[in-house]
């Protein structure tokens, strides 16, 4: 049984050069993130003993991809600030696992009579997963933490058959597979900017439950059955009715699930937080669990290796990707390719994109905090011990995408409302469905930094922005046509300001 | 002659007066009119504007007794919803590894229950638990029910396909009882409590075959269904090949 490699203070040392590229934070973060680990690579050098040779040899010979790992405690008595928190985050975001932290395919375990060739081979799977060694291997467009190219696609779902190589046999659980019934082939997308985007979707799910439970609480009172408009930040979700019984009728609402949560994570919108989304991808993508999802100290997944990530392994996870930078709206030098823009934002207006990719959304409170109070069984949520500390996401901003308004609160022009639409025929290419979210149906796509992590579509399947509008339908038919009836100026006015959002 | 020029002045003067004046008198004339008309038109707009406040008040009072009405055919809808049937389930073989042993799921819903249920199993099989790792189960000792307590929300709804489904949430009761060769784990008697979710859609008369389908997705919270947790994990969805049963969902209002 091996331990997962905790903080070790000669492995601190090697901690400074896999650190990616100074990441394009705040300025005066990603300097602060940098002072923090030269003084924890000092540290551990001064405080190392050179008469004890464990230390030195704890580096020999192979290592985990992980060097190491935040502590529980830690955490939840704030003795490891928020700055230290993300400095591992993005150690573990780039690392690249390997067996020594436990990752590779434990499902295998079922095929008793695989020899020791297709055991290996099954290790790793490019369609049922694990499917990958590090985040930033597909993380990577333009820089670590953003979108992906469409090598870097994924199949999503196709991690309940054990190893899928269309033989039929026990890797593919017996079924005839081809490639559209195993999985749903999805594009890597950006994390940029996904922390506000889940203080977005908090504050929109909290007024979404005080409607619900107004509505509840009167039709208790009035001992009559109760209909209300369902909205939150100017996005309607439909209606829903309450019966004096406490029972709800949601027949009549729009694009969110039953439980009134907004979940603005995945392409289909089903992750509630950043924590639930790392924690699924952690084990899906590279067959690494969570201590929160597994407990302390059991092999779950029976590789040998316990605590393959600890609750703060997550916690600095999600807060490295959290934090990651604000995209921006360019400013033009071209003063043609500015007129253009302008005209397009007037354009993207008047016919009806901005209906769903809603320009901005107003946040109240750019405080990120954890866990995520909405967080599902299984993710550390409002029940679990509390996590001590606090980032405000907007302190050091100089991105565009926020204006201050005069009332104090922040508008985020992400350019989405954070709903699902059913988008027509052309994008219901999927044939499994993906917790109960129909093929047709979509999240609306955050526009802002799409220019910076092409191909586009969730399938990458668009290579130019022109052709993504045209395989817009459903819902969005009217505004795809009305785009397509534009004059050819007026088109490549739109487009020029989709070029405008970038990554910083 | 100078009386008569001056007689001719005076005179010229006042018709020359008299003849500027008879356009402005005619313009004040027609103004006046139109400022009459102003005010009837004004008086008739204040009517019109009140009669269509009036109006929407009604309206409004309209669009809450359709919603009431509405909400009234929804609930009746829910009361024709039902079904029952088999889901089966193929599980790994403990020698092959093949997806080869058949276990039944017997479930039923209507408006006011819904349970899941699998007697037993006929044959040894392998299973994958979420943290215990792959448990060899022996003949005859596997149990697991699953009856909910509350139904919190429904939705009936037609999906993209043009079929009538119906979605229901709340909380149930789970029994697990899993046999191994020197211990028995969980109850049937003690029940651990989880939330769920049930998914019935209608694809039209013969069940499983003309494409019926009903998922029963369970979510364990490990600090209060600690065994289920271990077994299924924190979501889990109870379904398979419908080979028996009938699920009948009425079109949505």
């Amino acid at each position: 049984m091996v331990m997962a490699n905790y903080p070790n203070k000669a492995l601190w040392r090697r901690l400074r050069s896999t650190l990616p590229a100074p990441l394009p934070l705040r300025r005066s973060s990603a300097k602060l993130l940098m002072m923090i680990v030269l003084i924890l690579c000092g540290t551990a050098l001064a405080c190392s003993n050179p008469q004890t040779s464990t230390d030195s040899n704890s580096s020999l010979g192979e290592i985990p991809g992980i060097l190491a790992h935040a502590i529980n405690n830690d955490v939840s008595e704030g003795i490891i600030s928020p700055e230290e928190l993300i400095a591992i985050g993005a150690q573990i975001f780039s690392a690249s696992f390997n067996t020594l932290d436990g990752s590779g395919n434990t499902k295998i375990r079922l095929f008793t009579s695989d020899n020791e060739k297709s055991s290996l081979l099954a290790r790793f799977n490019r369609v049922s997963g694990p499917d990958a060694n590090s985040c930033a291997g597909c993380h990577n467009q333009p820089i670590t933490g953003g979108g992906g190219d469409n090598v870097a696609n994924v199949f999503v779902l196709a991690h309940q058959f054990p190893n899928v190589n269309f033989d039929e046999g026990a890797g593919d659980s017996l079924e005839v597979l081809t490639l559209t019934t195993t999985g749903n082939e999805r594009g890597t997308i950006s994390m940029f900017g996904s922390g506000i985007i889940e203080l977005l979707a908090r504050e929109m799910t909290h007024d979404l439950h005080i409607i619900r439970d107004a509505a509840i609480e009167k039709a208790q009172a009035t001992k009559q059955s109760v209909t209300v408009k369902i909205h939150a930040k100017g996005v309607s979700f439909g209606k829903l009715t309450a019966w004096p019984d406490g029972l709800l009728d949601l027949s009549k609402t729009e694009g969110i699930d039953e439980d009134l949560i907004i979940k603005p994570f995945s392409q289909k919108g089903v992750y509630t937080s950043l924590r639930e989304f790392t924690l699924d991808s952690m084990q899906l993508h590279h067959g690494l669990q969570g201590e929160e999802r597994v407990g302390v100290d059991i092999d779950a997944d029976a590789d040998g290796v316990v605590n393959e990530l600890t609750a703060a392994d997550i916690t600095a996870l999600t807060l490295f990707q959290a934090t990651l930078p604000l995209p921006v709206i360019a400013d033009l030098d071209d003063e043609e390719r500015s007129a253009y823009a302008k005209r397009g934002e007037i354009l993207f207006g008047t016919i009806g994109c901005a209906v769903c990719h809603k320009p901005y959304l107003e946040l109240r409170d750019p405080v990120y905090t954890e866990p995520n109070p909405f967080n599902p069984p299984g993710t550390r949520n409002i029940d679990s011990p509390p996590m001590l500390y606090s980032v405000n996401l907007l302190r050091d901003n100089t991105s565009n995408t926020i204006e201050v308004t005069e009332a104090g609160t922040y508008r985020v022009y992400a350019y989405t409302d954070l709903k699902r639409h059913n988008m027509g025929e052309i994008l219901a290419n999927e044939t499994l469905e993906q917790r109960f979210v129909e093929s047709p149906v979509w999240l609306t796509r955050k526009l802002w930094g799409i220019m910076s992590e092409p191909p586009f579509l969730h399938h990458g399947r668009a290579t130019l922005l022109d052709e993504a509008i045209a395989a817009h339908g459903g819902e969005a038919k009217q505004s795809r046509d009305d785009y397509l009836n534009l004059s050819e100026s007026d088109r490549i006015a739109v487009i020029e300001l989709l070029k405008t959002f970038r990554m910083p | 002659m100078l009386k008569n020029k001056y007689t001719i002045t005076a005179v010229t003067l006042i018709a020359g007066i008299a003849l500027g004046f008879i356009p402005l008198f005619l313009m004040y004339s027609s103004q006046a009119d139109e400022i009459t008309l102003l005010q009837s038109n004004e008086a008739e707009i204040s009517k019109t504007n009140e009669d269509m406040i009036e109006q929407i008040a009604n309206f409004q009072f309209t669009e809450e007794d359709v919603d009431r009405l509405e909400a009234k055919v929804s609930r009746l809808l829910l009361k024709s919803a039902s079904g029952g049937g088999v889901n089966m389930k193929m599980m790994p073989h403990p020698q092959t590894g093949e997806l080869s042993v058949e276990m039944a799921e017997v479930f039923s819903f209507d408006q006011n229950h819904a349970f899941c249920r699998v007697e037993t199993n006929k044959e040894a099989f392998i299973m994958p638990t979420y943290k215990m790792g792959d448990v060899l189960i022996e003949e005859n000792e596997f149990f697991m029910a699953m009856s909910t307590t509350t139904i919190e929300d429904f939705k009936i709804t037609t999906d993209t396909d043009g079929n009538n489904k119906l979605v229901m949430t709340g909380g149930l009761d789970c029994f697990t009882e899993v046999a191994k060769a020197s211990m028995i784990l969980g109850s049937r008697e003690i029940a651990e409590y989880a939330s769920y979710k049930i998914e019935a859609v209608d694809a039209g008369l013969g069940g499983g075959r003309a494409g019926d389908t009903f998922e029963f997705t369970v979510y364990f919270d490990e600090s209060i269904a600690p065994i289920n947790y271990a077994i299924f994990g924190p979501e889990f969805t109870f379904t398979g090949d419908m080979i028996d049963g009938e699920i009948t969902i009425p079109q949505p209002w």
